[in-house]
């Protein structure tokens, strides 16, 4: 950890990213995968810190500055974890990440008592089919190609989609 | 011809422009006597057939849907999130969801306890994230059916409201039989995700969706949970909103 630690200096990913800072959170919109991240002030400090000069002690040095309390480098690791996972750094050859520091693990060794602890949250941005009213079985098979692609009622997850064999609509 | 203009969204106006940006056709079908046979009801999108049934409901409730998505995917100073909506004390409460959460029998239920009618499809936000009245008639289904019936609000002896209206409440709730309200209060940045996730112009116009949104929920309270029968969730929807 130490020696990774030492080579390690994360960069926040820019390009193709919307972002929209709120009051104690920050919204990023991934606009080549269509996900939408909802950051924690934790979280959103740690991402923007991340300018590719940083190591992660002098990350944990800038949070304790800013929160004047001590930081585990632990809390910064997860945050790190998070980031990367959802493709949100810049990609560095040669770091592995740890998944040692989940957020339970953290509360369980008594880190989450002072201090939010870092919080990604994530949905995917709906299609439009997809943000429509969910269609009957019957009216899927009134369309006719292009199919909506929505939801259909009452046939569990299936989408109102194309059928393999034939040109026409249903639910699948 | 008027049950094609009762499908139209709320608030349409005859364009004086002669260009034409976007075309419908719907093509009647029926019993021929002569022929013996039964001729399909065609509904396109301009060239593109999108509806095709014996049944003329089915493909005029296509039409409708369809053209619902397109104004709400091309409106370019509003965003449109699939959610029920009602007023009250002057304020609007959001319910976004898909299709069968149970959106409509809260509104509904809503309506009938006095608050103001806005939307059963969708909330229309502007620019400052107030939402606008969206009235189109409300799809009530009865238990086990999967069709919904097409009511106007004046027949549940409700109001629809007529001004725009700043975002106090939203709730991201499903009906589960037997199950206790007890809601948890997201942030408002997860408040934001909420509504996306219902957003039909999320992907086309994400900086508008992006702006509006997090005005819309700036002084609102979210809450995500689990609801059993609506009529037990009412009083204490209502009393969030003061």
């Amino acid at each position: 950890m130490k020696k990774q630690n030492e080579i390690f200096l994360p960069k926040a990913r820019k390009a193709d990213l919307v972002t929209r800072q709120m009051p104690g959170e920050l919204l990023v919109y991934d606009l080549k995968r269509h996900k939408v991240f909802c950051l924690n002030d934790m979280s959103a400090r740690i991402w923007r810190w991340c300018n590719g000069k940083r190591t992660v002690a002098e990350l944990t040095a800038e949070l304790e500055n800013h929160f004047q309390l001590p930081i585990d480098e632990r809390i910064v690791w997860l945050a790190l974890n998070q980031l990367e996972m959802f493709h949100l750094l810049q990609r560095v050859s040669g770091v592995s990440f740890s998944r040692q520091f989940s957020r339970r693990a953290l509360m369980r060794a008594g880190l989450a008592t002072a201090i939010a602890l870092p919080i990604v949250t994530m949905i995917a941005a709906p299609t439009v089919a997809a943000a429509a009213s969910a269609v009957t079985a019957q009216a899927c098979g009134t369309f006719t190609p292009p199919c909506p692609g929505g939801p259909c009622i009452n046939q569990g997850s299936k989408l109102c989609v194309l059928s393999p064999n034939k040109n026409i609509c249903k639910c699948r | 011809m008027q049950q094609v203009l009762d499908l139209l969204p709320p608030g349409w106006n005859p364009a004086a422009s002669p260009v034409v940006d976007h075309l419908f056709s719907l093509v009647i079908g029926g019993a021929d006597p002569n022929l013996k046979l039964q001729r399909f009801n065609l509904a396109y999108y301009d060239a593109v057939r999108f509806g095709r049934s014996k049944d003329l409901d089915c493909v005029l409730g296509a039409f409708e849907s369809e053209l619902l998505l397109l104004v709400a995917d091309n409106a370019r100073r509003r965003t449109f999130v699939h959610s029920g909506v009602v007023g009250w004390n002057n304020q609007a409460i959001l319910i976004p969801g898909r299709s069968f959460s149970g959106k409509t029998t809260l509104v509904s239920k809503l309506v009938k306890a006095g608050a103001k009618y806005y939307s059963d499809e969708y909330a229309v936000l502007d620019e400052r994230g107030r939402v606008h009245p969206f009235p189109v008639r409300l799809g009530i289904r009865r238990e086990g059916e999967v069709d919904a019936n097409r009511v106007d609000v004046a027949s549940l002896d409700g109001v629809s409201g007529a001004s725009p209206l700043p975002v106090a409440l939203v709730i991201s709730t499903n009906y589960r039989r037997g199950a206790t309200w007890r809601p948890r209060e997201l942030s408002r940045g997860n408040g934001v995700l909420e509504l996306l996730a219902y957003t039909v112009s999320a992907r086309s116009q994400t900086r508008l969706a992006l702006a509006t949104l997090p005005k819309a929920v700036r002084s609102a309270t979210v809450l995500k949970g689990v609801r059993g029968e609506a009529d037990d969730v009412i009083e204490a929807i209502l009393k969030r909103v003061i």
